[in-house]
């Protein structure tokens, strides 16, 4: 019967193929989850809409609204004749592996922020750790006297542990007696309870809060506001790409994560037949991660807080991880580190 | 005209009747969704066509479509064999979500043969269903908690519970990304086999005998009998001799197997593990409702509906990949159709027919 299947798909794959190879220049399908805000996405679909004159190709943007359509997507792209699928994000994961698996011919396949563990998957994934860490130590310099540190995060998972363990890690490297107050949305996009966690984590005595919930950290920037404007001001930094803008100058940083310059060099890759299968990480030295106003410039910045000094000491950070000097060794699992 | 005669058109009308309603609704609301189309600044015949090509245009779509109705007409019959019977459960999701996630253990962890994993799971499945809605049967027998209250918030306990279980004591050990949260793949000879071609496996098949089965046991039983007499007037079933609490168990375990038995469905048949919020995200409980309240609880219309609705979403889908449409709106265009669908327009129609023909006999007598 699965034979059978594999037949009939394969058909309808190859009469698919007949029809889209009639269509001049090639196909380039981008599935992702609902792109809306989320600058992690908005960087990819805006690469690959920039770069469409430059390489001639038809671009799709598949976005998924449940798991169901992740799967549903992947199939119909490789059904439709597509000659690169990228995929972004994990769920992305297992339909490239799968696809790669089955039809390696039908199509180039890219994953980007995850590893298909295939060899027929051009996958690329980052160290985040490094850049929470940027995170925490410009935190430890900027508010030495915090007794606590706020983080809100979208999931509490074993995904988001390199977030939390590097901000922990980067805090207490300058501030070793510091204590941490964690809140998860369970969204990348709903932001009232970002806003509600930052005022309770404002109540509980933190100035300082860690943005790690994508589109979510709207609201901490919203509460910011409003407690600044009560005379208690929060600060906090956004996540992806630069988000620093004079109108909320309590936005002090970006935990940088250039998915634009990956899209960029997975289209790069293609056009020139040069793709490299297997697992590609990239880190704070590939320039594909980073920090606004630290290996990054940025729109606005704000100089009471984060004063030459604290710029200062957090560069040389940047250099020490660069150079080999400062190794980052990250326990293999939650339950071996305690916050 | 013979009685077989007779029976036979009336099972014809039956048919009818439930196709016929969500069909007229669907041609109605397409008129409507045309201005958002036409709004956005795209072809309506392009994105109409994208839409009916992506949902019922060849095998492959096809396939997508009835893959994606399997759990939704499983979740119809679960509300439909509840609510005829006079209880308004809408725990549906719950029993779906750990239907779903003890399948997908039991036909991973299992060390038995792949079909006697099958079985085991759809048993596991069944049960753990059947007892999750015997729980909020049990709220409202003992303590008079609303069936409404107790099965919403028993379908967040049961999300939280497959999240928590998920995310940290049967996580996939070889998952291929950390933030991955699902259990193991389930070997390939414990899953349900594809049926022809492409994506629609067994357990669509097994939806439709639990169609027929549902019209037998509703139409033709004195235990569909006595359960739709209780929806329609409890006082008037119990005088008769119906024991309402024995009734309210066995409703609530045929309503929750059928929807804990759409959830194994979508574990061992789709996505071959439980992957967290698999169920929640897709809203398939909630489709299988509207499908029943859709088809006004007829077993068959339900399914036909169910069938439309999934087609709508694959078919949304496709015409969001290949037009300028997004995704917003796409899901704004589904949910513009499903409104019009809930409308009873042949309903309203055949009232206002009845009103005439009344109005017009009236007046020659």
């Amino acid at each position: 019967m699965k034979k059978l299947a594999s037949l009939a798909l394969t058909f309808a794959l190859v009469l698919m193929l007949g029809i889209s190879a009639m269509a001049e220049g090639d196909r380039v399908a981008v599935i992702c989850d609902p792109v809306g805000t989320n600058l992690f996405l908005t960087q990819v679909v805006d690469k690959a809409n920039e770069l469409k004159d430059t390489y001639g190709y038809d671009l799709s943007v598949m976005e998924c609204s449940d798991t169901d359509e992740w799967q549903s997507n992947y199939r119909a792209a490789v059904a439709e004749g597509y000659d690169l699928i990228v995929g972004v994000g994990w769920q992305s994961a297992e339909y490239a592996n799968e696809m790669a698996t089955d039809y390696p011919d039908a199509a180039k396949y890219a994953v980007i922020d995850t590893d298909a563990g295939n060899d027929n998957v051009m996958s690329i994934s980052y160290n985040e750790e490094q850049a929470a860490y940027l995170m925490g130590v410009m935190a430890g310099y900027a508010f030495p006297d915090e007794e606590i540190y706020g983080y809100i995060g979208a999931f509490e998972g074993a995904g988001s542990f390199k977030y939390r363990w590097g901000f922990c890690e980067g805090v207490r490297s300058v501030n070793p007696d510091a204590k941490f107050i964690f809140n998860f949305t369970n969204s990348y996009s709903d932001a009232a309870p970002a806003y509600n966690y930052a005022k309770q984590q404002n109540a509980a005595g933190a100035t300082y809060i860690f943005g790690g919930a994508a589109a979510c950290n709207e609201g901490i920037f919203q509460a910011a506001l409003e407690l600044a404007d009560s005379g208690n001001p929060i600060y906090s930094i956004a996540q992806d790409a630069d988000a620093t803008t004079p109108d909320n100058p309590y936005i002090l940083s970006s935990q940088l994560k250039n998915t634009g310059v990956t899209m960029q060099f997975i289209l790069d890759s293609y056009f020139s037949d040069s793709m490299t299968m297997g697992l590609t990480v990239q880190e704070l030295k590939d320039g594909a991660i980073g920090a606004t106003h630290i290996t990054n410039p940025g729109i606005y910045l704000n100089e009471e807080i984060l004063t030459p000094e604290v710029i200062a000491a957090c560069q040389a950070v940047v250099d020490q991880i660069v150079s080999g000097e400062l190794v980052l060794e990250m326990p293999a699992s939650e339950a071996d580190y305690t916050f | 005209m013979t009685r077989e005669n007779r029976n036979w058109k009336k099972t014809l009308l039956a048919i009818a009747d439930g196709f016929s309603q969500p069909l007229v609704a669907v041609i109605i609301s397409l008129f409507l969704a045309a201005i958002v189309i036409t709004i956005c600044g795209e072809n309506v015949f392009t994105a109409y066509g994208a839409m009916l090509r992506g949902a019922f245009g060849n095998s492959f779509y096809l396939n997508d479509t009835l893959k994606r109705s399997t759990p939704i007409i499983m979740g119809g019959l679960a509300v439909r064999i509840a609510w005829r019977s006079g209880y308004e459960a809408m725990g549906g999701e719950g029993q779906m979500i750990l239907g779903a996630f003890c399948a997908a253990l039991v036909a991973y962890y299992l060390p038995v043969p792949g079909v006697v994993r099958i079985v085991l799971a759809m048993l596991a499945a069944s049960v753990v269903g059947a007892a999750y809605s015997i729980l909020s049967g049990w709220l409202y027998e003992r303590f008079q908690v609303t069936f409404i209250i107790s099965t919403l918030m028993l379908n967040y306990i049961a999300n939280y519970f497959a999240s928590y279980m998920t995310n940290y004591v049967v996580k996939d050990p070889d998952g291929l990304d950390i933030n991955a949260v699902q259990t193991g793949k389930i070997a390939v000879e414990a899953r349900l086999q594809s049926i022809f071609s492409g994506s629609v496996h067994w357990g669509f098949a097994f939806a439709l005998i639990c169609v027929a089965l549902m019209t037998f046991l509703f139409k033709k039983t004195s235990f569909g009998y006595k359960s739709r007499m209780g929806g329609l007037n409890p006082k008037f079933a119990l005088y008769g001799g119906v024991n309402p609490r024995k009734m309210l168990y066995l409703v609530m375990i045929i309503s929750g197997v059928s929807a804990g038995l759409g959830g194994a469905f979508e574990a061992l048949g789709s996505k071959y593990r439980y992957i967290d919020q698999m169920i929640f995200t897709t809203g398939y409980a909630w489709s299988g409702m509207v499908a029943a309240l859709l088809a006004n609880f007829n077993p068959i219309g339900t399914a036909v509906a169910s069938i439309l609705l999934a087609g709508l979403s694959t078919g949304g889908s496709a015409m969001q990949r290949s037009t300028i449409i997004p995704l917003e709106v796409c899901n704004m265009i589904e949910g513009i159709i499903t409104l019009l669908m809930s409308v009873r327009l042949i309903r309203i129609t055949q009232r206002g027919y009845k009103t005439k023909r009344k109005a017009k006999g009236g007046a020659r007598a």
